[in-house]
C-alpha cells in the first residue's frame, strides 16, 4: 500500500520555467490549484476582478520525470510556493511530490552534479474554486494574427509605462504593428513591420487599448519562452500564447479598455 | 432585477423633491414587478430605497473598504490616475457623483465576462443578487492579501457610469436617497395594492415588525390581508413608543386627571423579549444588545413569571449596593465589545421595568396603561437588579411639580406623564400626547434638552487651537429625510472632550457637506450626520441666519453624548416649531 499513496511526483532538471511561470501567476492571483493528470499538469488563474485569465498546460512528455496515479487537484498560496522557489538557483533541478495521506507538497531542489538535497513542505489550502464556463471566451474569432519574439513586447510594455497605465496595440493589413502609448508628458510609438513578424495573418485594422498592470504580469514568462503568439479584435480581449518547453503553452487573455457609449447624460460639467 | 434598473429608479428619485412625485415614481416602480410577478429581489429593492442594505433590525456588514481603495479600484477600472480622482472627489463631495463623472468620459476596464455572454460583448449589468453575493464575500474576507482580492471584486462590480454611482455610494455607505420610509410606504401601497389607503395597514405592520423588506415581500405574496395579520412577535423589536413634550403647566389639559407620572431614568430604554430561557435584549435603535447585559439577561430569566413575554424598561448603572442610580455616562462603559464580563461586575446595573406589549400568546398594546401595568406588577419579583418604575398617580399641577422635584433630587433626568384613559393604548412607533416627558420646569428658561446631530465645525483659537472649537448641530426633518441646520455650540466641552471628540470625529468628516444636510452656516469642516449629543440653551429664537429651519437656540451649552441615539433619533423640525411656540 505504501507504494500506492504516492499520488504525483514532477521532476524538471532546469527551475527556471517552473519559477517563472509561478511567479507570473502569483503577481494575478493569490490562491490557485494544480491538477495534475496522468497526462498532463494545468493551472488555471483567473484574477478576482475578472480582468485577466492565465492558462497554463504542461504535457508529460516535457517533464524529466513525470508519475502521476490518478487526477488530483491540490490548492496552494501561490505567493508561498513562489517565496520557495525563489530559493533555487537556475541549475537547480526541482522534484514536486505530493502524497494523498499528507496535506502537504513537497519540493525537492538539486544541485546538478552533486547530491546535495534541500526539501520543502508547503501545506495545502482547501479553496472554493468557481467555475466560470468560458466556451465563448475561447470561441472569440480573431480576424489578426501574427507571432513575434517575446521581447518586442517586453520593451513596447517598458515604454509605454513612461506615459500611462495603457499599452495601445494596433495591427494594419500589409503593414504591421503598431504599439503606443500617450501620456501627459508625451508619447511613444514602435512600430514593427511584416518583416519584424515571425508569421503573420492580418486583416483590415484591429485595435484595443490593454492596462499595463495585467500585462507586466508576462514579463517573466516572456524571458523564458522563444514565440508568442498575439490575437488582435477591436474592443475584444486580447489573447496571447506562449510555448512552454516542446508541447506546453501558456494562454493569456486579457479584457480591453473600452471606450463608453451607451450612457448619455450631458451633465458633464466641467470634466 | 438588474442593478442597472434599481440605479435607474434612484436617479430618477434623486432628480425630485416633491414627495407626491416620489410616491408616483415609486408606484410606477412596484406596480411594474408586479406585473413581472417576479419578487425575487424585492426585499432587498426596498432595503436599498431606505439607504440600507439589510433591515433596520439586522446590523449592516462591514465591509472594511476606505474611500482610499474605492480610489484604488476607480483608478484601475478607469485608467484615470488616482491625483485626479481626489481633485474631482473633493469639488464633488461625493464619491458617487465622482466615479459618473469619470467613467462617462474614459476607456472603462471591461471584464472577460463581458465577451462570454451571449451578446459578446454587450455590457453585463449587474444582478441584484449578484451584488449581495459579492459584497458578502467583501465583507468576509480577512488576514493578508485580503485588500487585492477587496480591491479585485470591487473593480469587477464597476460595470457602467449609473451603476458605479450607487455601487459606491452603498459600499461607502453614504447611499441616501432622500426618501422617507413614509414615502416608500406610500409608494408601496399604491404600486403593489392600487390602493394609497392600505399604506396605513403597512405602516402598523411595520411598526410592529420594523422590517419592510419581509412586509413588502408578504404584501406581494399574499395580498394586504395577510399583513394586517402581522402581530407582535419574539425576537423582533416593535418601534418604540416615544413621548411628546409641552409645559409643564399644560400637561393636564393634555392628560386629564388622573394621569401617572413616572421617573425618567439616565439609562438606556430596553425592550425585552423573552421566551422560556431565551432572552433577548433591543435598543431603541431596535439593534440586539443582549451581549452587553449579560448580567439583566440572566435576572430577567429568573425573576419573570411568564413564559412568553416582551415588555420594557430602562437600564441603570448602580453603585455596588444598589443604592443609588448612576449616570448614563457609567453605563456606556458596558458599549465596549470585549470583557464584558469584568465590566458587568464593575457597572452593576438594574432594570427598570414599566411597560408590557405581550404576555404569553396576547399582544397587550392595545390595552390601557392601568391593565398593562397591573399585570406587569404581577409577574416581575422586585430585587435589587429588577425592579418596577417608581410611578405616582397625578391629580394636580402641583403635585405634578413635587414629584418632578422629587425625581431630579434622585438624581433622574426628570418624568414621564402617562394617560390611564381607556385609550391609552402603547402606540409603536408613534410620538403622540398620551405619553409626555418633562425634563425642565422653569419658566421663561429653555431647560429641556434637544439632541442635535453634528454636521459641521469650526477650528478653535487660543487654548482650543488644533481642535474644533465650534460645533453646528442639526436637527431631523423626516419629511425630507435630511438633516437642518439648527445652532452652534461651544460651550460645555472640557479641553479634554474636546481633544478626544476632534479625534473621534475625524472618521465622519465629509469633504463637502453632504447631500443629506441643508445649512446656511458655513462651517470649516462638514461631517456626515453620525453622533448624537444633547445640548439645553436658554431659548429657542427666531434666526435668519438658520434660514431653512428659521429658528436657532440661545446659549446652548453641551450636556453629553447620546451614543444609544442615531442621527434620525434626533429632535426634529416640528419639535423645536413647537418648543417655539410653547415657551
Amino acid at each position: 500500500m505504501n507504494e500506492k499513496t504516492m499520488t504525483f511526483k514532477l521532476k524538471l532538471e532546469n527551475s527556471r520555467i517552473l519559477k517563472g511561470i509561478v511567479e507570473t501567476l502569483a503577481s494575478i492571483i493569490d490562491e490557485t490549484e494544480f491538477q495534475v493528470t496522468p497526462k498532463e499538469f494545468t493551472i488555471s488563474a483567473m484574477d478576482p476582478s475578472r480582468i485577466c485569465l492565465l492558462k497554463l498546460s504542461i504535457k508529460k512528455e516535457d517533464f524529466d520525470e513525470y508519475e502521476c496515479s490518478k487526477d488530483t487537484k491540490v490548492g496552494l498560496n501561490l505567493d508561498d510556493l513562489d517565496k520557495i522557489l525563489k530559493r533555487s538557483s537556475s541549475n537547480d533541478s526541482v522534484l514536486i511530490e505530493f502524497n494523498e495521506t499528507d496535506n502537504k507538497l513537497k519540493i525537492k531542489m538539486k544541485r546538478e552534479g552533486t547530491a546535495r538535497m534541500r526539501t520543502f513542505s508547503l501545506a495545502l489550502l482547501d479553496i472554493d474554486i468557481e467555475e466560470i464556463p468560458m466556451e465563448n471566451l475561447l470561441n472569440i474569432d480573431y480576424p489578426s494574427e501574427f507571432v513575434i519574439e517575446p521581447d518586442f513586447l517586453v520593451e513596447a510594455i517598458k515604454d509605454a509605462e513612461i506615459y500611462s497605465e495603457i499599452l495601445n496595440i494596433k495591427a494594419v493589413e500589409d503593414q504591421g504593428l503598431i504599439f503606443s502609448s500617450i501620456g501627459q508628458i508625451g508619447e511613444m510609438e514602435y512600430d514593427l513591420n511584416k518583416d519584424d513578424l515571425i508569421e503573420s495573418n492580418l486583416n483590415d485594422t484591429h485595435s484595443g487599448a490593454y492596462s499595463l498592470t495585467f500585462l507586466k504580469a508576462i514579463l517573466k514568462i516572456a524571458s523564458i519562452t522563444q514565440k508568442l503568439k498575439i490575437s488582435l479584435r477591436t474592443d475584444h480581449p486580447l489573447k496571447m500564447i506562449f510555448n512552454i518547453l516542446e508541447g506546453g503553452e501558456l494562454s493569456y487573455f486579457l479584457a480591453p479598455r473600452v471606450e463608453e457609449a451607451d450612457f448619455e447624460d450631458d451633465d458633464m460639467d466641467e470634466f | 432585477m438588474k442593478f442597472y434598473k434599481l440605479a435607474s429608479l434612484l436617479s430618477s428619485l434623486e432628480q425630485t423633491t416633491k414627495r407626491l412625485e416620489m410616491i408616483d415614481i415609486l408606484a410606477d416602480f412596484f406596480k411594474e414587478i408586479k406585473i413581472s410577478n417576479d419578487f425575487s429581489d424585492l426585499d432587498k429593492i426596498v432595503y436599498l430605497l431606505q439607504g440600507q442594505l439589510v433591515s433596520n433590525i439586522k446590523q449592516a456588514p462591514k465591509m472594511g473598504i476606505a474611500e482610499k481603495m474605492i480610489i484604488d479600484a476607480l483608478s484601475l477600472h478607469s485608467g484615470k490616475n488616482k491625483k485626479s480622482i481626489k481633485e474631482i472627489l473633493v469639488k464633488k463631495g461625493d464619491i458617487g457623483v465622482t466615479a459618473e463623472i469619470i467613467l462617462q468620459k474614459m476607456k472603462t476596464q471591461k471584464s472577460l465576462l463581458d465577451f462570454n455572454t451571449k451578446k459578446g460583448s454587450e455590457m453585463s449589468s449587474l444582478e441584484i443578487s449578484e451584488l449581495y453575493s459579492e459584497l458578502e464575500k467583501i465583507s468576509s474576507i480577512t488576514g493578508a492579501g485580503s485588500s487585492d482580492m477587496k480591491l479585485g471584486i470591487l473593480r469587477g462590480l464597476m460595470r457602467n457610469p449609473l451603476e458605479t454611482k450607487y455601487l459606491l455610494r452603498i459600499i461607502n455607505s453614504t447611499l441616501r436617497v432622500g426618501v422617507s420610509t413614509q414615502t416608500i410606504i406610500d409608494g408601496i401601497a399604491l404600486g403593489l395594492t392600487g390602493l394609497k389607503d392600505n399604506k396605513e395597514a403597512i405602516e402598523r405592520a411595520f411598526n410592529l415588525h420594523p422590517d419592510l423588506g419581509d412586509i413588502v415581500m408578504i404584501l406581494a405574496k399574499k395580498g394586504i390581508e395577510e399583513v394586517k395579520k402581522i402581530e407582535i412577535t419574539f425576537g423582533i423589536p416593535i418601534r418604540m413608543m416615544l413621548a411628546s413634550r409641552v409645559p409643564y403647566a399644560e400637561i393636564i389639559t393634555k392628560l386629564g386627571i388622573p394621569f401617572i407620572a413616572e421617573y425618567k431614568l439616565d439609562g438606556e430604554r430596553i425592550q425585552v423579549h423573552k421566551k422560556r430561557d431565551t432572552v433577548k435584549l433591543f435598543s431603541r435603535r431596535l439593534l440586539d444588545v443582549s451581549d452587553q447585559y449579560p448580567d439583566a439577561c440572566d435576572i430577567i430569566r429568573k425573576n419573570i413569571r411568564a413564559s412568553e413575554i416582551i415588555f420594557e424598561g430602562e437600564v441603570v448603572a448602580m453603585d455596588p449596593f444598589y443604592e443609588k442610580m448612576l449616570p448614563f455616562q457609567v453605563l456606556s462603559k458596558r458599549r465596549r465589545k470585549h470583557d464584558v464580563d469584568t465590566i458587568s461586575k464593575e457597572v452593576p446595573v438594574c432594570l427598570f421595568v414599566f411597560d408590557l406589549l405581550k404576555l404569553e400568546t396576547e399582544s397587550c398594546i392595545n390595552k390601557p396603561l392601568i391593565e398593562r401595568r397591573k399585570k406587569l406588577e404581577e409577574i416581575v419579583s422586585e430585587r435589587d437588579e429588577l425592579r418596577l418604575v417608581n410611578e405616582k398617580v397625578v391629580n394636580s399641577t402641583e403635585e405634578l411639580v413635587d414629584y418632578f422635584n422629587k425625581a431630579r433630587q434622585e438624581g433622574n433626568e426628570g418624568i414621564m406623564a402617562k394617560s390611564i384613559k381607556e385609550d391609552s393604548i402603547y402606540q409603536p412607533g408613534n410620538r403622540g400626547f398620551l405619553w409626555i416627558k418633562l425634563k425642565g420646569l422653569e419658566g421663561g428658561k429653555l431647560k429641556d434638552s434637544v439632541d442635535v446631530v453634528l454636521i459641521g465645525a469650526f477650528y478653535g483659537k487660543g487654548r482650543r487651537t488644533g481642535v474644533y472649537g465650534t460645533y453646528i448641530g442639526g436637527v431631523y426633518d423626516p419629511e425630507s429625510d435630511r438633516f437642518i441646520g439648527f445652532t452652534r455650540f461651544f460651550s460645555g466641552l472640557t479641553d479634554d472632550l474636546s481633544e478626544t471628540l476632534t479625534k473621534d470625529m475625524e472618521q465622519h468628516v465629509s469633504k463637502n457637506r453632504p447631500s443629506n444636510v441643508i445649512c446656511e452656516d458655513k462651517a470649516e469642516v462638514w461631517f456626515n450626520p453620525e453622533i448624537v449629543v444633547e445640548i439645553i440653551g436658554d431659548e429657542i429664537t427666531k434666526s435668519e441666519k438658520f434660514a431653512t429651519l428659521g429658528y436657532s437656540m440661545r446659549f446652548p451649552v453641551f450636556q453629553r453624548f447620546r451614543p444609544e441615539k442615531g442621527a434620525k433619533d434626533v429632535t426634529t423640525v416640528k419639535e423645536i416649531r413647537d418648543l417655539y411656540e410653547t415657551q
